[in-house]
């Protein structure tokens, strides 16, 4: 009852930690909501299938994450895929030909693939999917194609279907609400690379797990089996979007959102327990105990956290969908993202805003409790509370950590450390940082102290920086924080921006690039198109693996520097790794699951392939045993200079693809890659403005409204309204432009050793590069003023509304 | 609760009780050895010049403040044995409280002011409770105003009447017609002359009033942390005139 007395009473006084939590509650809500949603989940084109089974598990790729797998040939998924449909209980089983495809309408690319998976499969697949076919029917003859629904075409209408080796003219034939296009089967297996996946549809009835034992009794040991009965691990491995990039911005997001929300309800809460002190006084003198003041604040945090948190998941539900839509504009979401799970991630933002409130709330109801109920009596008053030890020894521990921490610094510098010594720069800043920010109520008024100016205005300055401590304290703490934000992430995308662009320009044979219009890769015609304007062979990459033993062997189909016709060429690592010598015959089997047997040589690749391959194939060799692949890339060297891009591109504009400079494209990637820290930079300072708006604009108000009296008696002793409002304002501009600079100083040093510890990312085998510490001071400047406006504004306002009424009312008020 | 007066029993004794305060390098003692007995069922008004001790001595008999030496006991209990939290239920079961100033919960109204203490100790004390509480100060038809839509006198008896809901054993009062005109402070001091005359309850009252003074059953004088004087102990009522004589004397020393 009392604390929902209090609440309602003070709506005013609350209202800062509401929007604060609020806002923090929607950032989380709408971050939990799309994170949830993008979590993988079993594509649609697996919807239907009860049990679907992949070969076994053959190492990794070149990325070091993902898991190659084994490949059974077309034959060997065939005999399987019919012991298996045989099996009780199952309706269907389908040897998935899968392959990658461009559908064209003309010079035109139509549709594309909704994620990273290859889009064209056979006809039998189309079962295992949840597509429904919405017009027509299957493709029964070699030229009829099944498309998307999304693709924008009818029944009966005439495309191009491109395979990696071939063109096909087709008539559509059917049109589905899924995402694969549908050829027939017999056209399939001859463009798919060998079969990685046998699909089954139970009979209805049938259990699920049943028929999932039933198919893992027909396979080998090592293939694993999926059944719908685990939905959880039949999405972590069929699930081909890729939405990290997004997960963790969402995550920064909401981690920044609840970090700041504790900051500022703590505020709010420890503000109102400073300004209430009578009235818990009285209280406490009527007779409540320190546990039931204790409780009354916390009953208030509650309130205010769950009415927040109420507010908050609104907001944040349906910002969920403007922020998923943004998201997958900026490509940081796959085309698939659509809102799918909504109670949970909205449960668990609410669980956190209460505890948030909860957090926020402790130390002030800590301080509320220990009010003495005597300070009831002591009217007129206001107690200036003497500086907890704790800051104190805090504020030294922190220095004496960033001593500490500064001296390992300098001996693992001059031992050569590059990782401990950024680290430990690093803990430093931040240790530097905390102690700046714990011992304010020490350094401020100091600081503030060397104002010079003997006008009166300039002495009241000084002489309520003495008296208000804290206050300055708080005022300073957002600008600090924001000022150390902008140094460290501005500074580090500016270095790692300057870094990229000098160092890792990688050496990219040929001086232009044969690029796709949907970038998913290049088909066999294209790259003889380029071959025939280009001088020498063009630099293509059909990335591709065989297996040694059954281990995943990355690998690459090459024109220039293909090995010799008929052999295969290792590189001293993988040939040391297998125990091969150069001229040896080595069994192998091919991406497509055939064996073979091969002469390889041993030599070093160029620098250009060396980061990721470990075997190189004559390119129709590595085509013959992949079919269904595009070429990942391709560059060459243009015969005739001046004419190429209009000639050749041309030409290769029936195959989807175009021809660009090198140069530009390096450029842009490195551009994409900078938009991207940049967009990220920018999040992070925009939601910290905001949370600092919102903190100063709370503690401002809160503490004007605690000094109403004090302004009043300065009016009536003479000030001008506009001075008692200037003296607020320059109080809290002069607060905030310290807070700016110390913040900005005291990270620098981090910043230098982020620059130290970038040396050693780049290009490995040239040892550490110069790297230099870029800081953009003209962004830097644009954060700090708008951290000062928001400061300058945030005291006028409030000191205008305290204000308002005649200082003769404020005065004689009683309380 | 305990409504029955004894009007031979001692409601609050004081011993002997030292308090001193810091005030930047100089220690003040604002008590120094003042003893008093105040007997249930009376009125008993302090009196005395500025910095005399005797809002000290009031809130150490209210245990709202802790003696340097000496003992408190009030309704029997020594306060002195009590940990803080003990203090403040004791408080709040057994003893009233009236100010000058700052007396009503803003949040909260007339009504709801008047159960607090009860609602915190958690008795089921009810409306009804309150607006009897009420009635007997006359504001019943203001149970659900709020403090700053009362006058100064109204938020006094609302006080008292939250002061006694409890039926407490002694209710201390600090100034409590400070604030308040005339014909205002009569009724406040009416009120608190019921709570003894009527319910056989025990008030306890610091007031530099003369005329206040006047209406109690017995006043004492302090200097200097010391109670100095008494009127009244014989069972005439002082008059106004008497008190002032004193108080006089006692500010010209």
């Amino acid at each position: 009852m009392i604390a929902f007395a209090m609440v309602r009473h003070r709506l005013r006084a609350v209202v800062g930690g509401f929007i604060a939590l609020t806002l923090g509650v929607a950032l989380l809500a709408a971050s939990a909501v799309v994170i949830a949603s993008s979590l993988p989940a079993v594509p649609q084109r697996y919807g239907g299938a009860d049990v679907m089974a992949v070969p076994e598990a053959a190492g990794t790729r070149s990325d070091g994450a993902t898991v190659a797998r084994a490949v059974w040939s077309g034959a060997e998924a065939d005999a399987l895929a019919g012991e298996i449909a045989a099996a009780d209980g199952v309706e269907a089983a389908v040897a998935e030909r899968r392959f990658d495809a461009r559908v064209m309408d003309g010079e035109r690319i139509v549709g594309g693939p909704a994620d990273g998976a290859p889009v064209a499969a056979g006809w039998s697949s189309f079962p295992l999917g949840a597509a429904r076919m919405l017009d027509g029917g299957a493709p029964s003859e070699r030229d009829q194609v099944v498309l998307p629904a999304s693709y924008g075409r009818s029944v009966g209408d005439r495309v191009t279907v491109l395979t990696a080796g071939a063109a096909w003219p087709m008539t559509v034939s059917g049109v589905t609400d899924g995402e694969d296009v549908l050829v027939a089967d017999a056209l399939a297996a001859e463009s798919a690379t060998g079969v990685s996946l046998i699909g089954a549809v139970a009979e209805p009835g049938a259990d699920a797990a049943a028929v999932g034992g039933r198919v893992r009794d027909v396979l080998d040991p090592g293939a694993e089996v999926f059944t719908a009965a685990d939905q959880a691990a039949m999405a972590a491995e069929f699930d081909a979007t890729d939405d990290w990039v997004g997960q963790q911005l969402l995550v920064l997001v909401g981690a920044l959102a609840v970090f700041v929300s504790v900051f500022v309800v703590g505020t709010t809460f420890t503000f109102q327990v400073a300004v209430r002190r009578r009235e818990i006084a009285l209280l406490r003198a009527v007779g409540a105990t320190p546990g039931q003041v204790r409780r009354m604040l916390l009953g208030e945090a509650a309130l205010v956290g769950a009415a927040a948190s109420a507010a908050g998941s609104v907001l944040g539900v349906a910002g969920a969908f403007l922020l998923g839509d943004w998201m997958v504009g900026r490509e940081l979401l796959s085309g698939t993202w659509e809102v799918r799970s909504v109670a949970v991630p909205v449960a668990a933002a609410v669980l956190t805003g209460m505890a948030t409130a909860l957090a926020g709330v402790l130390g002030a109801s800590r301080r509320a409790a220990g009010v003495a109920p005597l300070e009831a009596l002591r009217p007129g008053e206001t107690r200036s509370e003497p500086l907890p030890r704790w800051r104190l020894w805090a504020a030294a521990a922190a220095a004496a950590t960033a001593a500490a921490t500064g001296a390992a610094t300098a001996a693992a510098t001059a031992r050569a450390d590059a990782e401990d010594a950024m680290g430990l720069a690093l803990g430093a800043s931040l240790a530097l940082l905390v102690a700046a920010a714990v011992a304010a109520p020490v350094h401020l008024p100091r600081i503030l102290g060397l104002l010079p100016g003997r006008s009166p205005m300039a002495e009241l300055l000084r002489a309520e920086a003495r008296a208000g401590a804290r206050r300055l304290g708080a005022v300073m703490m957002p600008s600090l924080l924001i000022s150390a934000l902008a140094v460290t992430v501005l500074g580090l995308t500016g270095t790692v921006g300057a870094a990229i662009d000098e160092h890792s320009r990688g050496e990219i044979p040929g001086a232009a690039m044969v690029m796709s219009g949907d970038e998913e890769g290049l088909t066999d015609r294209a790259l003889d198109l380029a071959g025939e304007h280009a001088e020498g062979e063009v630099f293509s990459q059909l990335s591709t693996g065989v297996y040694a033993g059954g281990r995943w062997v990355e690998s690459v189909g090459l024109h220039r520097y293909a090995p010799e016709e008929g052999t295969v060429q290792a590189s001293p690592e993988t040939a040391e790794r297998f125990g091969w010598r150069d001229g040896d015959t080595v069994e192998l089997t091919w991406a497509d699951g055939t064996e073979g047997t091969v002469p390889v040589t041993v030599a070093p690749f160029p620098p250009a392939l060396e980061l990721w391959a470990e075997l190189a194939l004559p390119y129709d060799l590595a085509r013959e045993h992949d079919p269904g692949a595009f070429t990942a890339a391709a560059s060459l060297d243009p015969a005739e200079p001046d004419g190429l891009p209009g000639t050749l591109s041309g030409a290769l504009a029936g195959q989807g693809a175009y021809v660009q400079d090198t140069a530009r494209v390096i450029d842009d990637g490195i551009a994409g890659e900078l938009r991207l820290m940049r967009l990220f930079t920018w999040v992070i300072l925009a939601l910290s403005l905001g949370y600092a708006a919102v903190s100063l604009g709370n503690t401002l108000s809160l503490a004007a409204s605690a000094r109403r009296r004090d302004l009043a008696l300065l009016r009536v002793a003479g000030a001008h309204r506009w001075q008692a409002a200037a003296l607020l304002t320059a109080e809290s501009g002069l607060a905030s432009a310290v807070g700016l600079s110390v913040g900005a100083l005291l990270s620098l040093p981090g910043l230098f050793a982020l620059g130290i510890g970038l040396r050693d990312e780049f290009d490995p085998r040239k040892g550490p590069v110069e790297v230099s510490v870029h800081l953009p001071w003209a962004e830097f400047g644009a954060v700090a003023a708008a951290c000062l406006a928001v400061g300058l504004l945030a005291a006028l306002v409030s000191a205008s509304r305290a204000l308002r009424r005649t200082p003769s009312s404020v005065v004689a008020e009683r309380g | 609760m305990n409504a029955i007066p004894h009007a031979t029993r001692d409601a609050v004794r004081v011993a002997a009780v030292a308090k001193h305060h810091t005030a930047g390098e100089h220690r003040v003692a604002a008590l120094d050895g003042a003893s008093l007995t105040v007997r249930a069922g009376t009125l008993t008004a302090v009196m005395g010049p500025s910095g005399s001790g005797k809002s000290t001595l009031l809130h150490c008999a209210a245990g709202l403040d802790r003696p340097d030496a000496g003992t408190v006991t009030v309704d029997g209990v020594d306060l002195g044995s009590l940990g803080e939290r003990g203090l403040t239920e004791f408080r709040r079961r057994r003893i009233g409280f009236v100010f000058q100033d700052y007396n009503l919960v803003d949040a909260l109204t007339a009504a709801q002011n008047t159960l607090l203490p009860a609602r915190l100790a958690g008795a089921r004390a009810g409306r009804r409770h309150a607006l009897a509480a009420l009635e007997e100060v006359g504001l019943r038809d203001r149970a659900d105003h709020r403090p700053h839509q009362l006058s100064g006198g109204e938020q006094q008896r609302v006080a008292i009447a939250r002061a006694v809901l409890s039926r407490p054993a002694v209710l201390c009062a600090d100034e409590p017609t400070g604030a308040l005109d005339l014909a205002r402070g009569r009724q406040v001091l009416d009120r608190l002359r019921a709570v003894v005359d009527v319910h056989g309850g025990t008030v306890l009252m610091v007031t530099h009033d003369p005329a206040v003074a006047a209406r109690a059953d017995r006043v004492v004088f302090m200097a200097d942390g010391r109670i100095v004087d008494e009127l009244g102990a014989d069972g005439a009522a002082p008059a106004a005139e008497a008190v002032a004589v004193r108080m006089a004397g006692l500010e010209a020393v």
